[in-house]
């Protein structure tokens, strides 16, 4: 006996090659290039995004530029491999000559067991598809995703020199292999469409559509055609698909919004940055105006997942998933950034103070995007701390952001948000009241501690102990006022 | 050293024969052998009991799901439903008690992934929970022990205490690792004809899950083949392990006819896979006011979990590692290992060695704290000399720690660190720095001298080209290399013209565990028994072809293979290729191919009395660690790794290099960031994905390190004079976690312990300190 499941036919490039193929609403890329392509060199590791082993790069027009960007593929919808060039370890190598990233590696001693290589391969080859001379710290940052149990890293680290070394004495085009040029400009007039059709199969699925609307008008005929709570919104894939491989926890329907033009605004108007709904961290962290005005949340976000995450989640999935500990809410409390938001009602927005409700639960309604995060730009002094496990790719154990106004080296105002101590993100709205027209000497710093702590009363679980995160509290509190008065000293320099 | 010049290092340092396969994603895994017809996949019902009695498994719903091929319960194993091996304690299906969390009871066989999965899913069963035993100390409390304390002991405790000017004890625990191989567990079993089924098993013991696996199908080991092409990480991880994992697959093949794919997700794994032994330590330590040691006394207490597994294998090593590097003329060594309700704990890379070596090197620091000493100069004054003897009667040969030591201290500049520290800690109050500096001694060979045994199968065909087999498994250390290095060596020919096969049970049979750092001393000492026999028949043809040809006399002792050429050095005038002989051997019906069988000599060791020479010979090395902690946040960097490792004649130094920094960077974070908590009623892990568990990524690398490789003649190593690499380097992480240790009692009242937890995680570092600084305060 056979099911008709909904399936889609999608058209991508893969290694140079037109392939077409008809995928599940909820299979990921993983699954489609390993077991359905038997691009065996796509390895799973973790099923999460944790590991790096199944990095591919994804290649696509973005402002004239065509960019690679190194993927989880355990966590991509392999719809979202639609009108996309996409790069696998199997697609370095040219007629049986190693690849320059490849031969290093191997001149380099840094394959050991080789089961994590083929994601180190495409990690490093996205960074230097971008950078061909990057800093120590690039490389590191591009290749924190990549696990490695076997080297110790330091062979993939020379490795990554050696590469470095060699670019710049030859042509930088050493990194694209020689199709790349040619399907980049193919893509430039790709006109096929994603097909839905209707497949035989013994397996009954839980995830039954998949939708990709173009306009805030299609998605709310999306969203009015769908029975509430039935659907998730997918963008990044990050959460849903950690949702789905791990927790066996699939939707009924799929709503992708990475394909809205309007949910990719990025620009400062006036005193406000606008953020859409679908901009990812790597963007904001290369975004000169959020560099500019909003360092702090760079800070807060370069220390967000690994390379691979941050290419594909959002802000708005990191405020929307609503983890008690998440780096980019606590960033965002501190900012008094207000969510803008779209339903098949209209728009509202809601300041991000009223945001959070409960553990895991927002004031957002079934049926309500996320379009824009508005994020003034009105603080003198911005500052986010986290303290985790592990410096790379780590959960916090606990993370805060404070903002303050400055007047003659007087806090005028100032918001204190924390990650990790409550059932939310959440501000310490005790805190302004002592900071105000103080300036933050030992006295302050031991009031505000002890504030902190009759507030939150954290509790133990796998990422801390409640009496460590006690004192995480108080480090917080310190560390953030110190930084403010290091920083009322400088900016009082200024002023001399 | 020898000659370092580049192109030296380089014709040395050959690269791992399969990186431009895995390079280039065109490696074989296991699951990625072809199988013929479609494969089907196994899914698991695995026990969500730490303890309970089974009181009922319906499996009815699953049977009738379209697509299921199979549903196995014990009930469904055709020969016996044990695969233990030293104890009968490990049913393969769990029948009528779940002994802990992870424990598979059913195995559901299926045409898609997805659909075994709802074929698990819709099993129904009921447990009867009972109360499991999760700690050491419960353990002990109930006499929960696979065997009865084992002990070591030597000369007179009472009077070696009575002789101390001071004396430390203390209790301490040392916390399990997760091996978290990239590759999770699996096998793909493939039928053949006549009962015949392939293991493509991801097993570094390739005859022992042959040999469990004909059991537990009530066949012959003859009808069982297992061909290992490479694993993808073993660390020990997957010398036991396996059997489980690969009886399964093959229970489903032997069931079902077809091909069968099991391969465990990360967090089925992280549940149900075995880890390093958490150990619970309380020592007693005695000495002079000059750090000599007059008395030693410790207690290693294992946490087995639920089988026996390789347990009293560990505790046996860890018991024989509790000197590390010194002489103690009084010791009493007591071993237990305990039977818990947690997932079998296993091997992994260090064997129990890491545990009782990080009882010794605290008992130093705690003795150094109240001495007011450096805890180098106590290192110093106890280390061993060639010629004493351990606890458990071997002498010690070829020490050579104290020479290491010296060097370590100056090339890394130790006494300017310490000052510099000094200066550092007075001037910085949110940062702190510390330095160590460990010596370690690592015996190498199996402790069951029965395992020190290899063979190896060489054929040269008639175009000169070697096919190779060994018993060992290519897991990543580049066992293969080293191993075709030697045969290429003594043949005189092209590494590139020597392919190493796969680890297949038909080829070489009976194969020990590629485990204890001795793959390649023994494997390469069996290849190379092949290759030198090949070399003399050759030898032979070549001498009389030299007498035919030129009627030149020449003896084989004359004949050298080199550069794939063979010449007699007493007749430069003609030189051979080897092809040229290789052809008239066979013309002239002389066999091309050989078997090489090598065991260790010498070894003997007396399990009941706990005396013998168990080890072929020790690895000496020493390592420094100069770390800087944040006592903000807990955090810490490693500023200056120094390791100083003594490997008899390196087979391959850039191999060894990666099997040190690979190794050191696992101990690192075994002492710091691994941690694998469980709840303390239910028995679960509660760190069961890379999410919640963390091992080192690239940020974590030290902003220095060197390594360096002290190659000397030794009389006591292995294969062409090199020494085992795996494992020792793993214990030099020790040194960052008492670095850390030493940073924080900048903040301490000289003389006070400063007790930080294993492992040195951010918040043990935070807690540490802030009983630190309660202490300065009152």
């Amino acid at each position: 006996m056979e099911v008709a499941n909904r399936n889609y036919r999608i058209a991508f490039y893969l290694n140079g090659a037109l392939r077409e193929e008809s995928v599940r609403p909820d299979e990921t890329a993983l699954e489609l290039l390993r077991e359905r392509m038997h691009l065996r060199g796509v390895k799973e590791g973790c099923a999460e995004g944790d590991c790096g082993a199944c990095t591919i790069a994804i290649g696509e027009w973005n402002h004239q530029h065509f960019r690679y960007r190194a993927i989880n593929s355990c966590l991509f919808a392999a719809i979202q491999l639609h009108g996309k060039v996409v790069i696998t370890v199997e697609g370095l190598a040219d007629s049986g000559s190693l690849h320059l990233i490849q031969q290093k590696l191997l001149d380099n001693h840094a394959v050991q067991c080789g089961y994590c290589t083929p994601g180190i391969v495409m990690s490093m080859f996205c960074l230097f598809a971008e950078i061909a001379d990057p800093t120590e710290q690039q490389i590191k940052t591009a290749l924190e995703g990549n696990l490695c149990r076997c080297t110790g890293y330091i062979t993939i680290l020379s490795a990554a020199r050696d590469i470095t070394h060699t670019l710049q004495r030859n042509s930088p085009n050493a990194i694209l292999p020689d199709y790349c040029t040619e399907v980049a400009m193919q893509l430039q007039s790709f006109a096929k469409k994603i097909e839905p059709h209707f497949q035989n199969s013994k397996e009954i699925r839980e995830t039954i559509s998949y939708h990709k609307p173009v306009s805030y008008s299609e998605l709310t005929t999306v969203l009015s055609s769908l029975t509430r709570n039935e659907f998730r919104f997918v963008n990044g894939g990050t959460d849903v698909f950690v949702e789905q491989n791990v927790h066996r926890k699939f939707a009924q329907h799929l709503i992708d919004l990475s394909t809205i033009p309007e949910l990719k605004r990025l620009e400062r108007v006036g005193d406000n940055v606008f953020i859409g709904g679908a901009v990812t961290m790597q963007e904001l962290l290369t975004s000169l105006d959020i560099r500019q005005h909003l360092p702090m949340l760079c800070d807060a976000l370069q220390m967000l997942g690994s390379h691979q995450i941050r290419n594909v989640a959002t802000l708005a999935g990191n405020v929307a998933h609503a983890s008690p500990i998440a780096d980019g809410s606590v960033a965002l409390l501190a900012y008094g950034a207000i969510i803008e938001l779209l339903s098949p009602r209209g728009t509202r927005e809601i300041p991000i103070d009223d945001f959070y409700l409960d553990y895991r639960k927002t004031a957002l309604q079934p049926d309500e995007v996320i379009t824009t995060i508005r994020i003034p730009v009105a603080s003198d002094f911005a500052s986010f701390w986290k303290s985790s496990k592990r410096v790379a790719v780590d959960i916090a154990s606990v993370n805060s952001a404070f903002t303050a106004n400055i007047i003659d080296g007087r806090i005028v105002a100032c918001r204190f948000a924390f990650g990790g101590v409550a059932k939310t993100p959440m501000l310490c709205n005790d805190l302004p009241q002592l900071l105000l027209r103080r300036i933050p000497d030992e006295t302050v710093i031991r009031e505000c501690q002890d504030t902190v702590l009759r507030v939150f009363h954290p509790i133990s679980d796998v990422r801390g102990s409640a009496e460590y995160r006690r004192i995480l509290l108080k480090n917080h509190i310190r560390y953030h006022l110190s930084k403010l008065t290091a920083s009322v000293k400088s900016i009082g320099g200024n002023h001399e | 050293m020898s000659d370092n010049s580049e192109s030296n290092r380089e014709n040395r340092s050959p690269h791992h024969l399969s990186g431009h396969l895995h390079l280039s994603g065109t490696s074989r895994f296991v699951d990625d052998m072809p199988t013929g017809t479609p494969k089907l996949y196994a899914k698991l019902l695995f026990s969500q009991h730490a303890h309970a009695r089974i009181v009922n498994v319906d499996v009815t719903e699953a049977k009738k799901i379209v697509g299921i091929s199979a549903v196995l319960t014990h009930h469904d194993i055709p020969g016996v439903n044990q695969i233990g091996h030293i104890q009968p304690d490990e049913p393969l299906l769990a029948a009528s008690e779940v002994l802990y969390i992870g424990q598979p009871i059913a195995i559901v066989i299926a045409e898609t992934l997805w659909i075994a999965e709802q074929g698990v899913n819709a099993i129904q069963i009921e447990y009867e929970p009972l109360e499991p035993v999760l700690t050491i100390a419960e353990a002990i409390a109930r006499n929960s022990l696979f065997v009865q304390p084992r002990i070591i002991a030597r000369g007179n405790l009472a009077d070696g205490f009575a002789e101390a000017d001071c004396i430390v004890e203390e209790t301490l625990t040392t916390g399990g690792q997760e091996h978290f191989y990239l590759e999770t567990q699996r096998c793909l079993a493939v039928p053949g004809e006549d009962r015949e089924i392939t293991l493509y098993s991801s097993t570094q013991s390739a005859s022992e899950v042959q040999e469990i696996a004909a059991r537990v199908l009530g066949l012959q080991c003859s009808d069982i083949v297992v061909d290992v092409p490479r694993i993808g990480g073993g660390f020990g991880g997957k010398e036991r392990s396996p059997v489980l994992w690969s009886c399964l697959a093959a229970l489903g093949c032997n069931r079902t006819g077809k091909p069968v794919e099991l391969v465990l997700n990360r967090k089925e794994d992280m549940i149900a896979t075995g880890k390093r032994h958490p150990f619970e330590i309380r020592f007693r330590i005695g000495c002079k006011y000059d750090g000599r040691i007059t008395a030693y006394e410790v207690e290693l207490n294992a946490n087995g979990g639920a089988c026996v597994d390789l347990s009293l294998a560990i505790l046996d090593r860890a018991m024989l590692h509790a000197d590390n590097a010194y002489f103690l003329p009084n010791v009493k060594i007591t071993g237990r290992a305990c039977r818990t309700n947690l997932p079998p704990n296993t091997a992994f890379r260090g064997f129990g060695a890491p545990q009782g070596i990080f009882a010794i090197e605290t008992a130093i620091e705690r003795i150094a704290e109240k001495l007011h000493l450096d805890p180098l100069t106590i290192r110093l004054r106890n280390l061993y000399e060639s010629g004493q003897t351990t606890p458990f009667g071997e002498i010690v040969q070829e020490a050579s720690n104290r020479a290491l030591l010296t060097q370590l201290t100056k090339d890394a500049k130790y006494e300017e660190l310490l000052a510099d520290n000094a200066k550092f800690n007075a001037e910085h109050s949110d940062v702190k720095r510390g330095v160590s500096i460990l010596p370690i001694k690592f015996g190498i060979s199996f402790t069951a001298s029965f395992l020190n045994q290899a063979s190896a199968l060489v054929w040269i065909y008639q175009d000169g080209t070697v096919s190779l087999s060994h018993g060992g498994i290519e897991m990543g250390q580049a066992l293969n290399t080293k191993v075709a290095q030697v045969v290429s060596a003594e043949l005189g020919i092209s590494l590139s013209h020597i392919r190493v096969e796969s680890s297949n049970t038909k080829r070489v049979g009976n194969a020990s565990p590629t485990a204890a750092s001795s793959g390649s001393d023994l494997n390469g000492n069996a290849a190379r028994t092949a290759a030198i026999e090949l070399r003399n028949r050759l030898a032979n043809v070549a001498a009389v072809k030299y007498e035919k040809e030129f009627h030149q006399s020449v003896t084989v002792d004359e004949i050298v293979f080199l550069d794939n050429q063979v010449y007699a050095t007493n007749f430069p005038q003609r030189v051979y290729s080897f092809v040229e002989i290789i052809h008239t051997a066979y013309l002239e019906r002389v066999p091309l191919g050989a078997h090489g069988y090598y065991r260790t000599p010498d070894i003997f060791f007396d399990r009941e009395k706990y005396h013998g020479s168990p080890f072929f010979y020790f690895v000496y090395g020493c390592g420094l660690v100069h770390v800087e902690i944040d006592l903000r946040n807990g955090n810490f960097r490693m500023l200056d790794v120094h390791l100083l490792h003594e490997c008899g004649k390196s087979l391959n130094p850039e191999i060894d290099r990666g099997q040190i920094v690979g190794a050191f960077t696992q101990g690192v974070g075994w002492c710091t960031m691994e941690e694998l908590p469980y709840d303390p009623e239910k028995g679960h892990y509660l760190a069961i994905s890379p999410s919640t568990y963390k091992l080192p990524t690239i940020q974590d690398v030290p902003e220095r390190m060197t390594v360096e490789l002290v190659e000397c003649e030794r009389e006591y190593a292995s294969v062409r004079q090199s020494k085992g690499i795996g494992e020792p380097p793993l214990i030099y992480g020790e040194a960052c976690f008492f670095a850390i240790q030493n940073a924080l009692a900048s903040i301490a009242k000289t003389g006070t312990p400063v007790k930080l937890s294993h492992p040195a995680t951010p918040e043990a570092i935070l807690l540490a300190a802030e009983k630190l600084r309660d202490a300065t305060n009152q």
